[in-house]
């Protein structure tokens, strides 16, 4: 295996040859010339400096053998060649393809990876057909998040769901317009990676979506959005990018070295070492919950709200998951046993706030969506209906929790979203902000709780900058005159 | 629905101004207190506003008296949130950062004991917060002057009770509770923006004391006997339309089977506020503004940039020379332009709002009547800026 193992892999697709050739139909010729000579050196060039250590190929769709060898064959040396630049190579697998030969050849060319494409990856008699043959090196689904439950054994808990990370455009000349809550509409999918790396416990969490028309910032954006929670983007050339590049033109060479750059800064400062989120807020999670669209739009819109939260599998329940958080959201754990009931409980009683739905406890008549007790030093919040209005709760949060005690805020700069994390070591916190509109954020002010005298602020491809922190409110405050797409700071005590 | 009227252009004020020079004031506006008005112009924030700032104060006879050794309030005025597009809150809806920077700082350097900036703010948030929120460098703007304080009015804040400030000749309100740094200053300071309103025509220094209320005591869901400390909501309810009263902790109004109509409410509202906490020293920001609306959310919201700064000590005199540099009639009556709702409003319903600087002459709390009004520095014709035509609804 090369590139270490799927947890260290840092993936591209990399689309190309006969194959490709077939699966996309009516092709500009000049695009179908550069996809004719991909799989060389010329292709494999570009990654050197880049992070990008995986690449995924399209290995087989079930269409003429002739062609499926023509294209197996090709991609037989770029391997070798690859491994040479130890580069890992994943052949992508499409729903017609024939498991039982595909991963025969797959074995022959050494590949590092099969990815399941599309219904492939739910389909539990290929999956298992492909196992026999396969064995147990890496498989990894790039289907829907149901793909995921058709086998624990997935090397990356990965998905082709996802949006293209944006601010919706609500007035027709482009502009973001202003609402009465002075929140654009944000399309994220920071929430979703935290969702499958809390999913797929240890494993490494990918999005495989495209970007449709994307400019550089589009780029950076998708790769931020997903990095600034753990998990990764799977990088996607589109075409004109991918005809420049082969090309060497300069625009598409400097839109590469910025996605690089973009890619390096996650991989030196957020993957390379441990971090472990930082959270005031535990979501628990059901996948047995009967309303998944719900449950979702928790964490989006809570997320959307800047709330800090970390999400926490029922089956994973446990003193130490809910330690030094401040509320938990536990909609989901319906109707609780008696041990999560203990545990919640005690977690109220000691002065946490607990969220809650109507099997919790039964509840008088009323009006209120939420009723409020005090439980202990803490208090206890039910929602009186089983489906509990995401956006209200998502509101109602901010208040439950006391926007005091976030422990870190951004101000000024509605079209931005955060994530912290903090260093095992302690001492250190990394706050990555990825501004989703396509227009600057402009004197944005950070504020993180507690004193932290050195403050760098960092931009993909530029020198890391000191800041000067503030420390006449509460807590640290620095301000970032300008965040073009994403910004990270990294506080230290 | 508009009662027909129409907006003055200068060849229009200076005739206004000539007839009532003629004796057109008379009764409680004749006799109602008068006092010189600065007007300023400037081209934008960055253009000298210190000293262009300071001049204006000299204009009306210099502010170390005032401040000195004082402790000062200013009420600034940061309605609502959100922007429009690229434009920061305090380029449109909100006073500019630098405006309040420039007077910390001047009062400052008069030897003002403590600034304390005033303004509602969300429910446990700190009014640096919504500062932050904006843009604002607010270490800053801590740093412009030796003490610079800033409180959220909108509820108890650092303070142990509500000062009760008494309103004489009250219309609605015979007094109200409001945050104790209303009582505390020796020298309280209106720093508004000067910009359109969506209910009531313009919002100008008279106007910007509305914001003066606790939503604690006056906001939807405020208390029912005392304050409710965790109320969120605006003041709809309790002022607007007074659906509901005030906490019962607080003066009640006058009539409370009086006239309802927003339109009639505000502006004698924020007339009683002006009474019940008379105003040192106004100051209008019109360097950049708004067209349309009091703030984004209102449908048709224009940025504009009127280019001036109109500074004076009494509230009714200021806000008069400020409608004339807007390009209104000071003495416009309810529904004539601009007292009036400026977004439609359903056949048959009300759409007139009233004029607050006649209100407020009218209990003789300055002159609305521009002749008697002395104005200083750049003349009104030179620094007008036509709002009215450049509305799009």
């Amino acid at each position: 295996m090369h590139a270490a193992g799927p947890e260290n892999w840092v993936p591209a697709r990399w689309n190309g040859g006969p194959l490709e050739t077939a699966r996309r139909g009516h092709l500009d010729p000049s695009f179908a010339a550069v996809l004719k000579d991909w799989y060389g050196t010329r292709s494999l060039d570009l990654l050197s400096g880049t992070p990008i250590n995986c690449l995924l190929v399209p290995w087989s769709a079930g269409v003429e053998p002739k062609l499926e060898a023509e294209q197996q064959r090709i991609l037989t040396s770029f391997v070798r060649e690859a491994h040479t630049r130890n580069i890992a190579v994943v052949g992508v697998l499409y729903p017609a393809a024939e498991p039982r030969r595909a991963a025969e050849s797959a074995v022959k060319a050494k590949l590092d990876g099969l990815a399941l494409a599309g219904e492939a990856a739910s389909d539990g008699r290929f999956l298992a057909e492909l196992r026999k043959y396969w064995g147990k090196k890496p498989v990894i689904p790039l289907g829907g998040r149901d793909a995921l439950r058709a086998e624990a054994d997935w090397a990356v808990w990965a998905t082709k769901e996802g949006v293209p990370p944006r601010v919706r455009i609500t007035s027709g000349d482009g502009a973001v317009m202003a609402t009465t809550t002075s929140e654009p509409w944000i399309e994220s999918n920071t929430w979703l990676v935290q969702a499958l790396l809390a999913a797929g416990g240890s494993r490494p969490a990918w999005l495989g979506y495209a970007l449709a028309e994307p400019s550089v910032q589009d780029y950076v954006r998708a790769i931020a959005d997903a990095s600034i929670a753990g998990g990764r983007w799977i990088v996607s050339l589109d075409d004109r990018l991918q005809a420049g590049l082969w090309r060497r033109e300069a625009q598409a060479l400097a839109a590469w070295q910025s996605i690089s750059a973009a890619l390096r800064q996650y991989e030196e400062i957020q993957h390379a070492r441990p971090l472990r989120p930082v959270s005031v807020l535990g979501i628990v999670r059901d996948p047995a919950f009967p309303y998944p669209e719900i449950a979702d739009e928790y964490l989006n819109l809570i997320h959307r709200r800047r709330i800090p939260f970390t999400v926490i599998e029922r089956r994973s329940l446990t003193h130490g998951a809910i330690a030094g958080l401040r509320a938990v959201l536990a909609l989901e754990v319906a109707p609780p046993s008696d041990s999560e009931r203990a545990l919640l409980e005690s977690f109220a009683k000691a002065g946490g706030t607990l969220v809650a739905g109507p099997s919790w406890a039964p509840l008088k008549e009323g009006e209120d969506e939420f009723v409020t007790a005090a439980m202990g030093s803490g208090e206890l919040i039910l929602c009186r209906r089983e489906i509990c209005a995401p956006e209200a709760v998502a509101r109602e949060m901010v208040d439950w929790i006391g926007a005091g005690n976030l422990p870190v805020r951004v101000f000024n700069a509605p079209s931005a979203l955060l994530r912290a994390w903090r260093a095992d070591s302690g001492g250190t916190v990394l706050v990555h902000l990825v501004n989703y509109a396509s227009s600057p954020s402009e004197r944005v002010t950070v504020r993180l709780q507690g004193r932290f005298p050195t403050v760098r602020l960092m931009r993909p491809g530029a020198e890391a900058v000191n800041l000067k922190p503030d420390f006449s409110g509460s807590g640290t405050e620095v301000r970032v005159e300008r965040v073009e797409v994403v910004a990270s700071l990294l506080f230290e005590e | 629905m508009r009662t027909a009227d129409k907006r003055l252009n200068r060849r229009e004020w200076l005739a206004a101004a000539a007839a009532a020079l003629g004796g057109a004031a008379r009764g409680l506006a004749a006799e109602a207190p008068v006092s010189p008005v600065s007007i300023g112009k400037y081209a934008g924030y960055d253009d000298h506003l210190v000293e262009g700032l300071a001049r204006q104060f000299n204009q009306l006879g210099g502010i170390g008296r005032l401040v000195s050794g004082k402790t000062v309030a200013i009420k600034l005025n940061l309605t609502g949130g959100g922007r429009l597009g690229n434009y920061t809150a305090g380029q449109t809806h909100w006073v500019h950062p630098d405006v309040v920077g420039a007077c910390c700082h001047l009062f400052g350097r008069a030897g003002a004991r403590r600034i304390r900036l005033l303004e509602g703010a969300g429910r446990g948030e700190p009014l640096e917060d919504k500062m932050l929120n904006g843009g604002w460098d607010v270490a800053a703007l801590r740093n412009s002057a030796p003490v610079v304080e800033f409180e959220n009015t909108n509820y108890l804040g650092s303070g142990k009770r509500y000062a009760r400030l008494k309103a004489p000749r009250g219309f609605i309100y015979p007094g109200f509770d409001l945050n104790h740094s209303y009582e505390d200053a020796d020298v309280f300071v209106s720093l508004s923006k000067i910009k359109h309103h969506e209910e009531c025509g313009i919002t100008l220094t008279i106007k910007n004391m509305f914001g003066a209320t606790p939503n604690s005591i006056y906001g939807d869901d405020a208390g029912v006997d005392e304050p409710n400390e965790n109320a969120r909501r605006g003041r709809e309810a309790v002022l607007h339309l007074g659906k509901r009263p005030p906490s019962r902790s607080a003066p009640q109004e006058i009539d409370p089977a009086g006239n309802r109509y927003e339109g009639y409410r505000v502006p004698r509202i924020s007339v009683d506020l002006v009474a019940a906490r008379p105003l040192d020293l106004c100051i209008l920001d019109g360097i950049e503004s708004s067209v349309g609306g009091e703030g984004p959310w209102v449908k048709g919201f224009q940025y504009a940039k009127p280019q001036m700064l109109v500074v004076g000590w009494n509230p009714v005199c200021t806000d008069t020379v400020a409608a004339a540099l807007m390009g209104y009639n000071p003495r416009a009556e309810r529904g004539q332009t601009p007292f009036h709702r400026l977004t439609p409003v359903p056949e048959g319903q009300p759409a007139w709002a009233e004029n607050p600087m006649l209100l407020a002459e009218s209990i003789g709390l300055g002159s609305a009547d521009l002749s008697r009004i002395e104005v200083r520095g750049v003349p009104i014709q030179e620094a007008m800026f036509d709002f009215e035509s450049r509305r799009k609804i």
